[in-house]
């Protein structure tokens, strides 16, 4: 077939089906800019949205009425600040309370309190937590427990915010 | 130098700088993915202060990539003359 007998439709789509397919070099490379772009662009939302939950003093207040019945050496799990935050209040002394949150920093298994040994333990992957301060004791987990901030107001204890 | 030579040359040019530009692309966009694995582990761990300087470091790291994309965007052609 000569070139006058070609339609006349290829003149106007000059690139067959197979070079459509085909990427140059040039073009991967600008490509490699749209991952830069995005890498940024991720890095930038991350920081953005921690800024804007960073000023966050609102925690809810709310009182943990059956408190005074946990005996030393007792735990009982509470939900604050929201419905399906878990936290763990333990009474550690007679005039001693201590709360954190139950996900484990690792990989978010919830934690359980061992009144022998004294601390918290994610079942998951052997990891363990202070039951004093909620910090590291041993295992995977690379960050504290996220603290609650109890506050003693007459015969009742409250929660009153987060210590992250 | 024949035309030809001089033509296969030139393209030999070409494909050193986009070789260049790819590895130098890569290699940023690889510092890219380490500065935002340590923003998303700042931000699980709060630790709002690692936040900033990692996106600082990633605008650069887009900055440079942008700088270079624009020795092979910009044809030969028009930068010779």
């Amino acid at each position: 077939m000569s070139d006058d007998d070609s339609p006349a439709w290829k003149d106007d789509f000059p690139i067959s089906w197979g070079d459509d397919h085909y990427v140059t070099r040039r073009e991967f490379t600008k490509s490699l800019v749209g991952v830069s772009c995005a890498s940024f662009a991720a890095t930038a939302t991350l920081a953005a949205k921690r800024a804007g939950s960073a000023h966050r003093a609102d925690w809810p207040e709310l009182p943990l009425p059956r408190a005074g019945d946990l005996g030393v050496g007792a735990a009982q799990v509470f939900a604050y600040p929201g419905p399906h935050d878990r936290c763990i209040l333990i009474r550690t002394a007679p005039d001693r309370f201590v709360a954190f949150g139950q996900k484990c920093t690792h990989l978010g298994c919830p934690v359980v309190y061992r009144a022998e040994q004294n601390d918290l333990q994610c079942p998951c992957h052997e990891g363990y937590f202070s039951a004093l301060d909620g910090g590291v004791v041993s295992g995977p987990p690379s960050r504290g427990l996220a603290r609650v901030a109890l506050e003693q107001r007459g015969e009742e204890l409250w929660a009153v915010g987060v210590e992250l | 130098m024949t035309r030809l030579e001089s033509v296969r040359a030139e393209r030999g040019q070409r494909l050193t700088l986009i070789y260049a530009v790819m590895t130098c692309l890569a290699l940023l966009i690889a510092i890219q993915f380490v500065l935002l694995m340590v923003a998303v582990e700042g931000f699980l761990g709060h630790e709002s202060e690692l936040l900033w300087p990692t996106t600082l470091g990633s605008g650069a790291c887009f900055a440079a990539a942008c700088w270079l994309i624009r020795h092979i965007v910009v044809p030969f052609s028009i930068t010779k003359r």
